[in-house]
C-alpha cells in the first residue's frame, strides 16, 4: 500500500458502494488539506470547486473530498463548474488555493480494469462482485500520488460568499419558513418561490 | 433517535460541527424513507429533492438527508431546488413514488430562538460555540415526534427525467492536455477542447 490515506469505514457507509472514485476524491482531499497547512473544516471556511459534471462514474470523486476536507454539500461549501474534468480546485481564505486534476495515464491504466467492463455494460457499482471492486480501489492505493495527481498552486484564485441570511418570514400562503431573500411579493404578499408560481420550472442544477 | 446511533455518529464525522440542522436533516430522511418503506440507496434508487439554497442559516439540514437516505453529491442524486425552505421530497426512482417532508414552524421557531443560534447569528462559528448549548436542542430534535418536527405530505407520483445513461467516453483536451468527459467538450477553430480552454480567447 503506497498511500496512508485511506477512507474510514464510515466513509464507505456514507457512500453506499465500493468504487475506486470516492477513495481517489478521499486522497485528493487530504492531500489539498495538507498542500495548503489547514486541518478538517468544521465551520464554513473551506471551499471546493470540483470541475466534473455530472452523469459520468467518476462524479463519486465528489464524495471522498466532502469526507476528507469536512467541505460538505450541506455545509454549502463544494460547487460543481460543470467542465466534466477529472479536477478540482480546493480554496481556503488565508492560505490560497491548489488545483489537482487526475492525470490522463492514470485514469487510462485505470480503465483496463474489469470493474469498468461492468459499468459500461450499466451494471450498478453495487452489483458488481465485491472482488473485482476491491481489485481495482487495491491498485488506486498502490499507485503512488505523482503516477495519479498534477498539482498546480493557484495564486490569484479567489471566491467570495454571500453574507449568510438568518431573517426569515412565513409564506402567506403556504405558511412555512422562507429565508427573506427568496421572498417574493405577489398581490401585496410575501410569498415564497413555488407559492408565487414566477418560476415554473424547476431549478436542478444546483 | 440519539447521539449514540450510528447514523448520528456518521452525521457528525461527515458534517464537522455539531449543529441543530444537521440532525433535523437525519429525521427527516428517517421520515421520508418510512413513509416510502425503502431502505439507504447504495446507488441511483433514491432521489432527494431539498430546498435549501446557499448563504443561509441550517443548510446543514442537507447533510443530514446525504448520510440516511444515501443520496449523495458525489452521486449525483441529491440537488437543491433553492427555495430557502426546510423540506425533503424522497423519490422513489423505481415505483415513482414520492414524499414531501417539511420543517414545521415549530422545529424552525425552537432552533432559530435558541442559545446556539444567538451565537450563531453574532457570526461565531458553530464549533466554537460551547457543546452544552447545542447539545439539548440537538437531543430534542432526535428524539422529538415525528409530527411535531415535520409536516408530511400524501405520497404523490413523480416521474423525474431519466438521467442521462452513464457517459464513459472522455477526450483529451487538445490544448491542457486534461482528460475532459466527451459530452462537456467543446470544438474551438476545429479542435476539441475542454470548456475552460474554450472560453479563453
Amino acid at each position: 500500500m503506497t498511500t496512508q490515506h485511506i477512507p474510514p469505514e464510515w466513509a464507505f457507509e456514507f457512500h453506499a458502494h465500493e468504487c475506486p472514485f470516492m477513495p481517489i476524491g478521499y486522497r485528493m482531499g487530504k492531500l489539498a488539506l495538507t498542500y495548503l497547512g489547514v486541518e478538517k473544516e468544521a465551520d464554513h471556511g473551506f471551499f471546493i470547486f470540483p470541475e466534473l459534471g455530472e452523469g459520468h462514474p467518476q462524479t463519486c470523486m465528489m464524495d471522498g473530498m466532502q469526507i476528507a476536507t469536512g467541505a460538505t454539500y450541506g455545509k454549502v461549501m463544494i460547487a460543481k463548474t460543470f467542465y466534466g474534468k477529472l479536477a478540482a480546485t480546493f480554496y481556503h481564505p488565508q492560505k490560497g488555493a491548489v488545483r489537482y486534476s487526475l492525470l490522463p495515464d492514470f485514469i487510462d491504466a485505470m480503465g483496463k480494469f474489469e470493474f469498468f467492463v461492468y459499468r459500461k455494460k450499466g451494471v450498478e457499482p453495487s452489483q458488481i462482485p465485491l472482488e473485482v471492486r476491491r481489485e481495482v480501489i487495491q491498485w488506486v492505493y498502490d499507485q503512488p500520488d505523482e503516477a495519479i495527481f498534477k498539482v498546480e498552486s493557484k495564486p490569484d484564485f479567489k471566491y467570495e460568499r454571500t453574507k449568510g441570511s438568518f431573517n426569515k418570514t412565513k409564506c402567506s400562503v403556504c405558511g412555512e419558513y422562507v429565508f427573506d431573500r427568496y421572498l417574493r411579493m405577489k398581490d401585496g404578499q410575501p410569498v415564497c418561490i413555488p407559492c408565487s408560481g414566477y418560476e415554473k420550472s424547476v431549478l436542478i442544477e444546483r | 433517535m440519539n447521539r449514540n446511533d450510528e447514523v448520528y455518529k456518521i452525521g457528525l464525522a461527515l458534517h464537522g460541527h455539531k449543529c441543530p440542522a444537521m440532525p433535523l436533516g437525519l429525521r427527516a430522511a428517517e421520515a421520508a424513507m418510512q413513509v416510502l418503506d425503502v431502505k439507504h440507496a447504495p446507488d441511483g434508487q433514491l432521489t432527494a429533492l431539498v430546498e435549501i439554497d446557499r448563504n443561509h442559516c441550517s443548510t446543514c439540514f442537507a447533510d443530514g438527508v446525504q448520510v440516511v437516505t444515501g443520496c449523495t453529491f458525489g452521486k449525483g442524486n441529491i440537488r437543491s431546488l433553492g427555495y430557502g425552505k426546510f423540506a425533503l421530497t424522497l423519490i422513489d426512482n423505481k415505483t415513482g413514488r414520492s414524499v414531501r417532508v417539511s420543517a414545521t414552524p415549530e422545529a424552525i421557531r425552537r432552533s432559530q430562538e435558541s442559545e446556539f443560534i444567538k451565537y450563531r447569528k453574532q457570526g461565531m462559528p458553530a464549533s466554537q460555540i460551547d457543546e452544552k448549548l447545542g447539545e439539548p436542542l440537538i437531543d430534542q430534535v432526535l428524539t422529538e415526534k415525528t409530527e411535531v418536527l415535520f409536516k408530511v405530505e400524501p405520497i404523490k407520483e413523480m416521474k423525474l427525467p431519466p438521467m442521462l445513461p452513464h457517459a464513459f467516453d472522455t477526450i483529451l483536451c487538445a490544448e491542457c492536455g486534461e482528460v475532459t468527459v466527451e459530452r462537456y467538450a467543446r470544438v474551438k477553430h476545429g479542435k476539441i477542447v475542454c470548456q475552460p480552454c474554450a472560453e479563453k480567447i
